[in-house]
């Protein structure tokens, strides 16, 4: 019987060594799972009182496609269900979002993301309930969803220098700094064209920051 | 003869191995720190920074609203399984703001911050986020208490 060239106990004394090294430098086997069970929520009502999803409405801008469906209106409120390819995997949301119905456009409204992204006309879409709060009871209007922009959600800390970067090479003339302190982010414009107004200075400088993308998507349903 | 050359093999193989044996130890260093892993773990990181922890480098926005000038989003890191709220000022002048993950944490800022400007609490651990809200607003004066609404969801 042919004998094996590496001994046996030095197969046992590497494994050891790999092992050892292993738990010295505190590395996970199993990363922990975390269920994706959505909690109870108001959007609950929305869900189970929305239409159908036999109507749908496509709009494409910027070369992503987003889709309208499920519209449900309540005196409350009114509700949307919002999917739309993405450019990366990151967390995209509905950022800028409004809602005209009759003569008045509501600005505030409220999302939650759908943990599985979902399969549209042969295309992954990431999709979110939206819900816009109505005052007063509401006969059927039409109404026009604008959908101005979408975005991954900002870190806690983001990388700004990056976007110092971007805004130099853009030839934008900001200069500005950020600081992250107790539980608090933010940047100050220090610097600014004089044609230009703070709040426009401020408003690049967080979309350099920002991974976003924007549209408009413009959606309008007719009763 | 034999077994002096045998000794001599045997003696190289050992001196290999002694070489040999830091490699995995090294290599396994060297991933670990690749990966950088947050620095607690389930109830561990309760009440602690998500930023700090590393727990935020996993974050996505599972609620957002928008109220009288305030977003509020309902935070969770996927790795450490961990919820906090984050309230960003979007009233485009200098307010106050005040960021609560519903009876647990809240964080507020001392003095009015500039409009995109956001504050965020400490972390809670749940394994599911069931009663995880996220409260917060802006305001003209301080806002040094836990607040309990608007909230998400």
């Amino acid at each position: 019987m042919k004998r094996s060239h590496i001994p046996t106990w030095c197969i046992l004394l590497l494994l050891g060594g790999m092992a050892t090294g292993l738990v010295f430098t505190g590395m996970k086997f199993v990363q922990p799972v975390f269920a994706e069970t959505s909690p109870d929520h108001p959007f609950i009502n929305l869900m189970s009182a929305a239409i159908p999803a036999e109507q749908t409405y496509i709009q494409t801008a910027n070369n992503l496609t987003m889709q309208a469906s499920r519209i449900s209106i309540s005196p409350e409120q009114a509700g949307f269900k919002l999917c739309f390819q993405t450019p990366n995997p990151g967390d995209w949301l509905p950022w800028e979002v409004s809602l005209v119905i009759g003569k008045q456009e509501i600005p505030d409204f409220s999302s939650m993301t759908l943990s599985e992204p979902e399969t549209v006309n042969g295309m992954e879409m990431k999709c979110h309930l939206l819900s816009f709060p109505l005052s007063g009871s509401r006969t059927a209007q039409d109404m026009i969803l604008r959908v101005d922009q979408i975005a991954v959600s900002m870190p806690e800390y983001p990388d700004y220098e990056r976007a110092k970067q971007q805004l130099a090479e853009a030839g934008v003339a900001i200069e500005f700094t950020c600081k992250h302190q107790d539980y608090i982010f933010g940047c100050e414009v220090f610097k600014k064209p004089a044609d230009m107004s703070l709040e426009d200075a401020e408003q690049l400088v967080y979309d350099a920051i920002q991974d976003d993308v924007k549209g408009p998507w413009v959606f309008e349903f007719q009763p | 003869m034999s077994i002096h050359k045998n000794g001599i093999r045997d003696n190289m193989k050992l001196t290999k191995l002694i070489v040999l044996f830091p490699i995995p130890f090294l290599l396994a260093i060297l991933v670990s720190s690749v990966t950088a892993d947050p620095t607690c773990s389930g109830t561990g990181c309760n009440g602690l920074n998500p930023n700090s922890t590393g727990c935020d480098a996993s974050a996505t926005t599972l609620y957002q609203t928008t109220n009288n000038g305030a977003k509020l989003e309902l935070r969770k890191s996927t790795v450490c399984s961990t919820y906090w709220a984050k309230t960003t000022n979007v009233s485009g002048v200098n307010k106050y703001a005040n960021a609560t993950l519903k009876y647990y944490y809240y964080s507020y800022s001392p003095a009015p911050i500039p409009n995109y400007q956001y504050v965020y609490s400490s972390q809670r651990y749940g394994t599911d986020g069931a009663y995880m809200n996220a409260c917060g607003q802006v305001s003209n004066s301080i806002i040094d208490s836990m607040i309990y609404s608007p909230c998400v969801p």
